[in-house]
């Protein structure tokens, strides 16, 4: 009880709320603009952090990406073009309901439904992560090398529908993470007697190079920067008869969330994932199945829960284990150990009280998103009227100085650049960006416990499963590196097999 | 191999087993500690090494035309030389800014920068200028002033005396 008073005495400060209502009026800016994602709003928001308290930062981040990824709906809603992916999965049904005359109810439906999903996934987070974190405290290297590497491997299978192209991301990022002095022997790897490279090469400018830059040359060299937004309709009464669809449609409400936070939870799945699961399943489960595609508010109601609700199910293993869940959680556990905050069971001991104030954040921040949502669709014309041309040049600047900042280093200008274009390459050749910036935040946790297993074990490989928890997370580790291979070759043999004579 | 993705799976993997060959051998030049179980290039050796049959594997299927389409794929490229000028200033632009922020100085660097970028997407001088001004003070209010970043002033506008 102490600590939530002292929680909440943390949170009763001016400039955390500023920094807070700031961020969430970027959020739901960025949000609200097609093209430009939650993960990019937080790579932007980034270098802002570095000059602030480590609760401060943790709570911009959190605030912004809720907003953005709520905002997300309102242009799939009244132009047909998700403002996030993780608006993608019923952009197709809340734009059918704008056709019918529904904007409102779509919007205020997918509004409400996100806060219930948020403050759902913000309650488990609170329950689930201190318990887990007193599991963990007996965690040796061995649980952590196998956690560390099913993380991995769930982000590598799970960013493309194609394991290999997003198992070469993850590569590039283990490589990346590899880079500069070695922490065991102090050995220079990789920095070809450059000192500026001795550091490593530093992940907010890679991380703002792969989800800025890349897009802005993207957008630039498909002609979609060229391309103006087309302007929505003016909506009127969004919370208009929302309380009605929400008692009807509860029980959507409450597998929505529930489903969200435990795929926002698994490494490497997020709130897009969730949604369009979530979605599936709403259809699955609907006494009218066949409404959907038409203009049906079921399917908005339980995808606009889970994705939501994946968004605070992510930081369940990015705040007990280190391990992100998505590439949001991934630059969050970024920040937190530049902040000198290493996440992991030690921090909720060590750090309790900014833990249940980062958990109040959280309840704070989709409690916020009802207004602020609200005057998000109510600013839909004039945010989707801003030129184009100027938002990119906008943004260029922020990747520019925003990358300097961080080490005030031109090295660091060089980076962004250096990963836009890799980022814009990936994208042509298919290979997934998110695993890059998990391999480079995961690097080091992965090589450390690796080698720490390998010294206690004595080099064998079997010493990875003598301990109990170790060998049932290394059973897992192994399932998910060849369940994918065993489902590809059954479907190939089932394509092999001649039809049945009749 | 016969579609798009079949020839850019062959591509990758080429470049992903070469990748991986080099990552092995400059990870073999780093000397570890004496006493060391380990040395400090094992790990990259490892990685270099699962890039290789990573690409292998790539390069493997696209030749028996199993490459999976790829997801996503970005609309063909715009036949718009204006906008490729644009893409080639992004990145010119940035490489230029990393070498000559220092002697140049933030603010007429990013201003030619920016108001390049503008006039090359057709937005015309007087509004490029009107856009670009503001937002450069800004940003430096908010990081040079309030976040207190060194950002260069110019070494050339020190020679000149103009600044301390």
């Amino acid at each position: 009880m102490d600590q939530f008073i002292a929680a909440a005495g943390m949170l009763a400060d001016l400039d955390l709320i500023i920094v807070i209502a700031l961020s969430c009026f970027f959020g739901l800016f960025v949000g609200a603009v097609p093209g430009l994602t939650a993960t990019m709003a937080t790579a932007l928001l980034v270098p802002f952090t570095f000059f602030m308290e480590p609760l401060a930062a943790v709570s911009a981040i959190v605030a912004c990406t809720a907003m953005a990824i709520t905002a997300g709906d309102i242009p799939g809603c009244l132009i047909r073009v998700p403002g996030t992916p993780a608006s993608a999965a019923y952009t197709d049904e809340t734009y059918a309901m704008t056709r019918k005359g529904l904007a409102a109810q779509a919007l205020g439906s997918s509004l409400v439904s996100s806060v219930i999903g948020g403050l759902f996934g913000a309650v488990v987070l609170m329950l689930a992560a201190p318990a887990l974190a007193s599991i963990a405290l007996g965690f040796s290297a061995f649980e952590y090398f196998w956690l560390a590497m099913i993380g991995l491997s769930c982000a590598a299978f799970v960013a493309s529908a194609d394991p290999m192209r997003g198992i070469l991301a993850l590569l590039i990022g283990l490589f990346v993470a590899t880079v500069g002095m070695d922490s065991v022997s102090g050995a220079q790897r990789f920095t070809f007697g450059s000192t500026a490279l001795t550091g490593g090469l530093s992940f907010v400018p890679a991380m703002i190079g792969l989800f800025a830059v890349a897009e802005i040359l993207r957008a630039l060299l498909t002609g979609e920067a060229r391309r103006p937004y087309a302007q929505p309709q003016q909506v009127q009464g969004v919370f208009h008869g929302v309380g009605r669809l929400m008692a009807q449609y509860w029980k959507n409400n409450l597998r929505g969330s529930v489903l969200g936070t435990a795929i926002g939870a698994l490494p490497g799945a997020g709130g897009d994932i969730a949604a369009w699961m979530s979605y599936a399943m709403a259809r699955k489960f609907s006494k009218t199945p066949e409404k959907f595609g038409t203009g049906h508010v079921e399917g908005v109601i339980e995808a606009g829960a889970s994705n939501n609700a994946g968004l605070s199910g992510a930081w369940i293993p990015a705040l007990v284990f280190g391990i992100p869940g998505d590439a949001v959680t991934a630059i969050a556990v970024g920040v937190l150990i530049m902040q000198g905050l290493n996440p992991g069971p030690r921090l909720f001991t060590t750090q309790a009280e900014t833990l249940y104030a980062i958990y109040m954040v959280f309840i704070l921040a989709n409690l916020l998103l009802i207004p602020l949502g609200w005057m998000a669709i109510k600013l839909a014309r004039p945010i989707l009227s801003v030129p184009r041309p100027q938002l990119m040049a906008a943004i260029l600047l922020f990747c520019v100085v925003g990358s300097f900042a961080i080490n005030n280093s031109m090295l660091d200008i060089g980076v962004m650049l250096g990963f836009g274009v890799l980022g814009l390459l990936l994208g042509k050749v298919g290979v997934p960006v998110a695993p890059v910036i998990l391999g480079m935040v995961l690097g080091p946790l992965v090589e450390q416990n690796f080698l720490a297993s390998m010294v206690i074990a004595d080099g064998r490989f079997m010493g990875f499963f003598e301990r109990p928890v170790a060998a049932g997370l290394g059973v897992v580790a192994i399932l998910v590196w060849t369940l994918p291979l065993v489902f590809a070759l059954r479907r190939r043999s089932v394509f092999r097999m001649p039809p049945a004579s009749a | 191999m016969s579609n798009a993705a079949g020839r850019r799976d062959l591509l990758v993997g080429a470049l992903a087993i070469g990748s991986g060959l080099l990552i092995i051998w400059l990870a073999g030049q780093i000397r570890g500690m004496p006493g060391q179980p380990f040395s400090p290039g094992f790990v990259p050796s490892i990685v270099g090494g699962c890039a290789a049959v990573v690409g292998a594997i790539m390069m493997l299927r696209a030749l028996r035309g199993h490459a999976p389409p790829i997801e996503d794929e970005a609309p063909p490229a715009a036949d718009e030389p204006a906008l490729r000028a644009a893409a080639f200033w992004v990145v010119f632009g940035i490489a230029a800014i990393a070498v000559l922020f220092e002697a140049v100085g933030f603010m007429p660097l990013l201003l030619v920068w920016i108001i390049g970028f503008l006039l090359l997407l057709d937005v015309r001088l007087l509004p490029a200028v009107a856009f670009a001004v503001p937002m450069v003070v800004a940003i430096d209010i908010a990081f040079a002033r309030l976040l207190g970043v060194p950002l260069p002033p110019g070494d050339w506008l020190i020679d000149l005396g103009l600044l301390g």
